[in-house]
């Protein structure tokens, strides 16, 4: 069996900012690899890095230009690279969380659920079903604060965006576009095909860490139905986000 | 403690410092002054550190009140501030007191214009910034812009800190036309059609830029693999183009992720003077390399720590001067 080795590139994109970059593709091991290596990242240089982001292909390091040179830090970052591509021991596996997501699939939340079937010809119980199925991918948190990026949708639920986009989604609305599917964890105008609601706080200032998902997590969604969402939403009931 | 009651306020005025660190991957922007220089200046005139949360206002300035003795500094857009109905000048310590009222109109020139007050305010860190993000109600005040009514707590009383004055001819001059400077993005050089073109031709700064981004008009952009790309981390400096062609640099509030083109980054020290051209104003943008990039920063620094004079004032007097019906407030001091 041929292990590939998957090539990526360096660059001082700016004073202040080092890109790390695979080929341009939407590939979970390549995604996986790049949160192991900002987590590796971190740990190595913490006192000369502000922060990292993850996209799907690339990373992006932040610094203070003031206090470090990037050109210096990005030779450094290269080598670094060059051990971890070749520590056979790091494994390509899911090593993150699996996050549940209650979800009512009710009327009152599923704004384009008849338009979806429409679209697609399958019964609204089977597009529940094959959205609940899954254990989707965080590729990345972006857009909008706790908003997940999440990949492994069925292909047949896919559905373009709607062509006028709405001027505003209510918080907490479970969409799809193309083939993805995520959360609004804030009220926002946006494009998706909104299919259900979840009761969840996904993003919640009072906690340490405010966004519930996290990039590189697993995430599955869970039908409740509409008095759960209730009950889930006034406190009422306790909801085990952790698998 | 101080205080300082908002009047009347007409332009987005907002609290902001640095910006939030930490929480991009979260999705959550930097925010932050959109202009970082006029901050720095305006924060050491009244003694504080350089990060220390302060008023932003855009386009035009409102009705301040003080209800407290303390020293503050108007640095960025010139909203022809009045104290007392007396002009007061900018880049300077000025000492308010009690009762006293500090009005501003339209902008004459520059489009964020700032207030730091010594000790800056009275106000909750939110995930380690008072920086407001407010499409998300996150900081600053509530959250939220500043309006008629609030009253903005500050951490000190009776404050006089030494006078210091910013010797601001050291700043770059408005020229007709802009020039920021650009490291063009690798992927940029190998996918435009003969890149070096965009560069040192003008792009006219749309009405519809705001803290999210300055949206930018001229000769469109092409790029031979399509302007769509797989989403990936941007920040404050990237420049984006999509479809259209026109390019777009992101500033303080933009996402964190994006899926357009990325043609470079604007670098750090020429931000500044980039987000305070006005509506309708020209840029141009400048090929350099972060060896450039790095040592316009040095300069920055150079500047702002030689300009800053404190003022060693044994005596000093007060006068209301008027001259053709302007009243100034002239301050003179005998310096050792």
């Amino acid at each position: 069996m041929i292990h590939e080795i998957l090539i990526a590139s360096v660059n001082c994109i700016s004073e202040r900012q080092i890109e790390i970059a695979y080929a341009a593709e939407i590939n979970i091991e390549v995604n996986l690899k790049l949160h192991q290596l900002s987590t590796a990242l971190n740990e190595r240089f913490h006192n000369r890095i502000l922060e990292i982001v993850v996209g799907y292909h690339k990373l992006a390091i932040y610094l203070d230009p003031y206090a470090v040179d990037v050109i210096d830090l990005s030779h450094e970052i290269e080598s670094f690279l060059n051990d971890f591509e070749q520590d056979q021991s790091i494994c390509m596996k899911f090593t993150g969380r699996t996050i549940r997501i209650p979800v009512c699939y009710d009327d009152e939340f599923a704004l384009d659920l008849d338009d979806l079937c429409l679209y697609t010809g399958i019964s609204k119980q089977e597009v529940i079903k094959r959205h609940t199925s899954p254990s989707y991918h965080a590729y990345m948190i972006g857009f909008l604060p706790g908003f997940p990026y999440l990949g492994g949708l069925d292909v047949k639920i896919h559905m373009p965006r709607k062509e006028v986009p709405r001027k505003s989604i209510f918080k907490g609305a479970v969409g799809i576009a193309g083939g993805q599917t995520g959360v609004y964890p804030i009220q926002s105008p946006g494009g998706w095909q909104i299919i259900g609601g979840t009761p969840l706080e996904l993003f919640d200032l009072d906690h340490d860490q405010p966004s519930i998902i996290k990039a590189g997590d697993s995430v599955t969604f869970v039908e409740i139905d509409l008095e759960t969402y209730h009950k889930i939403k006034e406190g009422k009931q306790k909801w085990e986000v952790f698998k | 403690m101080g205080s300082i009651q908002i009047r009347e306020m007409y332009g987005l005025a907002t609290i902001q410092d640095f910006g939030r660190r930490g929480y991009q991957a979260m999705g959550i922007p930097l925010s932050g002054a959109m202009d970082r220089l006029s901050m720095i200046i305006a924060n050491k005139l009244v003694g504080n550190l350089e990060n220390t949360g302060l008023i932003e206002i855009a386009l035009h300035g409102g009705t301040l009140v003080f209800d407290g003795h303390t020293s503050i500094a108007i640095t960025g857009a010139d909203f022809q501030y009045r104290l007392n109905e007396i002009e007061v000048p900018m880049y300077e310590t000025i000492e308010v007191k009690k009762g006293d009222v500090l009005r501003g109109g339209a902008s004459i020139s520059g489009m964020y214009g700032y207030i730091a007050v010594a000790e800056g305010f009275k106000m909750e860190c939110t995930l380690g910034s008072q920086s407001t993000y407010m499409k998300s109600a996150i900081g600053g005040h509530c959250g939220r812009r500043l309006k008629k009514g609030d009253v903005l707590t500050l951490n000190g009383q009776n404050n006089r800190v030494d006078k210091r004055f910013f010797r601001r001819e050291q700043l770059d001059s408005q020229s007709l036309s802009v020039k920021i400077g650009v490291i063009p993005h690798p992927d940029f050089e190998a996918n435009a059609d003969d890149f070096r073109r965009y560069f040192g031709v003008p792009y006219k700064i749309q009405t519809s830029s705001d803290r999210m981004g300055l949206r930018l008009e001229g000769e469109p952009i092409v790029i031979k693999s399509g302007y769509d790309i797989l989403s990936s981390p941007v920040t404050f400096g990237t420049i984006q183009v999509p479809a259209s062609g026109q390019p777009m640099v992101l500033t303080a509030d933009s996402q964190t992720t994006g899926g357009y083109f990325v043609m470079g980054t604007v670098c750090l020290a020429d931000l500044s003077k980039m987000v305070q051209s006005p509506y309708g104003s020209v840029i141009e943008f400048e090929l350099i390399n972060i060896r450039e990039a790095q040592g316009r920063l040095k300069q920055e620094l150079q500047i702002v720590r030689d300009c800053i004079e404190v003022s060693r004032a044994v005596k000093s007097k007060e006068y209301k001067i008027t001259i053709k019906d302007h009243t100034y407030l002239v301050s003179v001091e005998e310096i050792i």
